[in-house]
């Protein structure tokens, strides 16, 4: 590895100017062993090929006056040993700390075999055991230490400044009870080496549970940046070479084998496959793709080979925009969590006061000997005290939840979507493309006299030749699966609203609704009823008349999605209402609405009404979700409390909405519903707790019990319990993982 | 004697930190100049902590985390509904431009860390 080529990647800090491009370009080629070096001034990174050190470059960028960092993105395995190597370093400083204490602990309970301090080299034996201990503190919370140093000469305390004045106060105490024990009074001659050192085994033992139930709670995103591929079989001069994905270019062609992942976002140039597309979209079952297809970075090929040609490499890949998003969202707020951050930022100063208070009312009122009640007491107050637990509870659950929700295809934009979501009375559907599968088919022809279905095909679908319609899509689907040819057409024009007509061997063709034939004149009485007929069961009529003359009755219907109708019923049994927007007319409107059982559904709407719709059921007090494609309802989408965009694959536009439901069944909408109210509820139980706890735990370590029942708590008792009071925190915002989802029945 | 000592060191150990803590005026703060800006993220503070900038000001903050444990591990600008995740002993930036003059806090997820970005115009 060492003796080959390869590339590394920096991170530059201290960039000001392009200038400096130059200036480091120069620096990094002087190393010996590159042998390309470019920098990119817009975000600030080196790219150095050749075979050389990561630490060397560095050294060399440092040596004109900047600074660098090996930087590949998304290592997860670098960040994974860094973590590891964090959890080890935590379990030793505990375990250390328990060698220390335990002893010491036992020696004064248990079974004395140590010399007491009044006994002939008592006094020396214990300040040499206070030089043990000074030393365990070192090792075992020198990184506290230093770190409440700092914070508290930058003007703020936190979690460490506590631990470390609580700790401190221990073993100084007891230090100077070994030192200057002839002149202390008999009854202050208490040492707390024990408890200092107990208390950091605990106060580690509690960060080495924390950390490791954290590791969990990022499960979703490992999950994620885990399906990028790292190599690319890449198809450069007519060569196929295995490259790093980091180096595909948009345009590489791509050689995909059975079984490999896929590298970069593309469309296939060449063979045909199945490609397993779960992991992003969440729909189980593989999904066929040939020449032109799209395929996506991180799904998996299953039996076939292709090759594919890069259109979306890097950063801008589906996956990577997933990936981002769920980040940003995995680290923002909901609302709920704000008055928690506010206590928090004042909670560590507080404490600080209260545990002058404390020390004070000891001295002046407490018992003899009240040197020791002082420092006991202050000591609990500060250990006691647990700033974590009120600030782990509601990021740490926004991060399960989010990423639960993501695995199974349902991107949470932010914290606040994620709380207003569970809080929806009313979900609107658009109806096509969202309760219909969107792409409308020909369901039924009523010929009058004797016109073939072939014919009637074959002059629809000419006339519909070039158009975009929807409708005439349908249309020219149903001419072309006759193999109708079709014929040429003139004088083209399309009424708005109504449809089309043009010249067809100088017959005037008329095809649309039945405004254009009774507007021209045309009869149609005589398929009058069928039309009202289908128009019931949710079919669009279109009549087709030639020369005045009426031809057919063809109708069209946008299918309804296989799953909508129990969607919609699971969205009732959350206590939601379900409404239908669409611009469809009312008999097809209400059909449909009839078919998949919503509350109510509003017809015949252009699209700023969809808009005023929604104002509209908010005036009423409603808090509405509004369920879209995303591109054409982008304004609906941003006024509702709660936008959905929903989709089918990755092209859904994860930009416009709060809530964006990568495959197109409507039950991720109570998917995302249920995940969010059992995240904001998962909240409230971490907050509530937090809150309790420090409330009750501060005073009774304080000692207001004192006076009544006579309880007092040990300080090693309150680390403890602080230690366990942000782990229960952690194991609760865990327990979400196990949230079931509906998706799949 | 010791009576009026201790409640008095204990009545100005009061005083001192809601001075400190509250009241005095901060030191660690950084004007944005060039539009970049290194903040160090280490034992529990940010440095450094407060970062001046103008309106529409292109801002980099390059974020470098050199506290492993895992309450360093993101940085959120709640008022700015951003949010970026910081790799151990690396450099990330956040890219920024505000547009509206104002006080803007940066905090770790937990709220331990934190920082301000101080908009004018």
């Amino acid at each position: 590895m060492s003796n080959e080529a390869n590339h590394i990647h920096l991170a530059l800090s201290g960039m000001s100017c392009a200038s400096c491009v130059k200036k480091i370009e120069t620096a990094l080629q002087a190393v010996d062993g590159v042998t390309q070096a470019s920098v990119n001034f817009a975000d600030h990174s080196a790219i150095v090929t050749g075979t050389v050190k990561a630490e060397s470059l560095i050294k060399a960028v440092q040596g004109v006056g900047y600074d660098a960092v090996s930087a590949t993105a998304d290592d997860l395995s670098e960040q994974e040993a860094l973590e590891q190597h964090y959890l080890r370093t935590t379990f030793y400083r505990m375990l250390v700390a328990f060698l220390v204490g335990i002893p010491i602990f036992a020696d004064a309970l248990i079974y004395s075999f140590i010399p007491s301090l009044t006994d002939p080299y008592g006094q020396i034996t214990w300040f040499a055991i206070g030089v043990i201990v000074l030393g365990m503190i070192y090792y075992s919370a020198g990184h506290m230490y230093k770190s409440a140093v700092k914070a508290f000469a930058a003007r703020s305390a936190n979690m460490d400044t506590l631990i470390t004045i609580g700790t401190f106060a221990a073993w100084l105490y007891s230090m100077g009870v070994v030192i200057f024990l002839k002149h202390l009074p008999h009854l202050a001659q208490h040492l707390y080496f024990d408890t200092a050192a107990l208390v950091l085994a605990f106060i580690n033992m509690g960060q080495f549970l924390e950390t490791r139930a954290r590791g969990q709670t990022s499960q979703a995103i490992k999950q994620l940046i885990g399906l990028q591929a790292k190599t690319a079989r890449v198809i450069r001069d007519n060569k196929e070479i295995d490259i790093a994905i980091e180096h595909v270019m948009l345009g590489d062609l791509i050689r995909i084998r059975p079984g490999d992942k896929i590298p970069v976002d593309g469309a296939l140039t060449d063979g045909d496959s199945y490609v397993d597309e779960s992991m992003i979209t969440g729909e189980p079952s593989p999904v066929k793709k040939t020449i032109d297809d799209d395929v996506v970075a991180g799904t998996l090929n299953k039996t076939g080979t292709f090759i594919f040609k890069a259109t979306r490499v890097g950063k801008d890949t589906a996956l990577s925009h997933i990936i981002d998003m769920v980040r940003q969202a995995q680290n923002s707020k909901p609302s709920i969590g704000r008055l928690a951050d506010k206590i928090s930022s004042v909670f560590v100063p507080i404490v600080l006061i209260i545990a002058v208070i404390t020390a004070m009312a000891w001295f002046n009122l407490g018992p003899n000997p009240n040197v020791i009640y002082t420092l006991v007491t202050t000591m609990t107050v500060l250990l006691i005290a647990c700033p974590c637990a009120l600030g782990l509870g509601t990021p740490l659950a926004v991060m399960v939840g989010v990423g639960k929700a993501a695995t199974a295809g349902i991107l949470i934009r932010n914290g606040d979507a994620l709380q207003t979501a569970g809080q929806l009375t009313t979900v609107v559907l658009d109806k096509t493309g969202t309760i219909t599968a969107g792409n409308p088919q020909l369901m039924e022809i009523v010929a009058a006299n004797n016109h073939t279905h072939q014919d009637i095909l074959q002059l629809a679908g000419s006339i519909e030749t070039g158009s975009e319609h929807p409708l005439a899509q349908a249309i020219l689907a149903a001419a072309n699966e006759v193999q109708a040819a079709l014929l040429p057409c003139s004088d083209f024009t399309a009424i708005e609203g109504h449809g089309v007509q043009a010249k067809i061997n100088n017959d005037t063709i008329l095809l649309g609704n039945q405004k254009l034939m009774l507007d021209n004149n045309i009869d149609i009485h005589s398929v009058a009823e069928s039309a009202r007929q289908f128009a019931a069961q949710g079919h669009t009529p279109i009549y087709l008349a030639r020369n005045q003359q009426f031809i057919a009755l063809l109708t069209v219907a946008d299918p309804i999605k296989a799953d909508s109708k129990s969607a919609i019923a699971k969205l009732q049994s959350l206590g939601i209402k379900v409404a239908m927007l669409t611009g469809d007319n009312k008999a097809t409107a209400a059909a449909v609405a009839k078919q998949v059982g919503v509350d109510q559904y509003f017809a015949e709407l252009l699209p700023h009404d969809k808009l005023s719709q929604i104002e509209a059921l908010q005036q009423q007090g409603e808090i509405v979700g509004m369920v879209g494609d995303g591109i054409n309802d982008a304004p609906a989408l941003a006024k509702a409390n709660v936008g959905f965009a929903i989709g089918t694959g990755t092209d859904v536009a994860i930009e416009s909405s709060d809530v964006t439901l990568i495959r197109g069944t409507l039950h991720g909408i109570a998917d995302a519903i249920a995940v969010s109210r059992a995240t904001i509820k998962n909240i409230k139980q971490n907050l509530f707790g937090a809150f309790l706890y420090n409330a009750l735990g501060i005073p009774v370590a304080a000692g207001v019990l004192y006076p009544f029942i006579g309880v007092l708590l040990s300080p090693i008792i309150a680390s403890a319990a602080m230690a366990m009071s942000s782990v229960t925190v952690v194991s609760n915002a865990n327990r979400l993982r196990f949230f079931k989802l509906g998706t799949r029945e | 004697m010791n009576i009026i000592l201790f409640n008095s060191i204990g009545i100005a150990l009061i005083v001192f930190f809601i001075w400190w803590f509250w009241l005095s005026s901060h030191k660690s703060a950084s004007s944005v100049v060039d539009g970049v800006i290194t903040i160090k993220v280490t034992g529990g503070v940010y440095l450094p902590d407060t970062i001046n900038a103008k309106v529409n000001q292109p801002i980099e903050l390059c974020f470098t985390r050199e506290d492993p444990s895992p309450c360093a591990e993101a940085v959120i600008f709640d008022g700015l509904n951003l949010s970026q995740s910081l790799p151990l002993n690396k450099t990330q930036a956040v890219k920024l431009k505000v547009d509206k003059a104002g006080t803007y806090e940066f905090t770790c997820p937990m709220g331990m860390y934190r920082g301000k970005l101080i908009i004018t115009d």
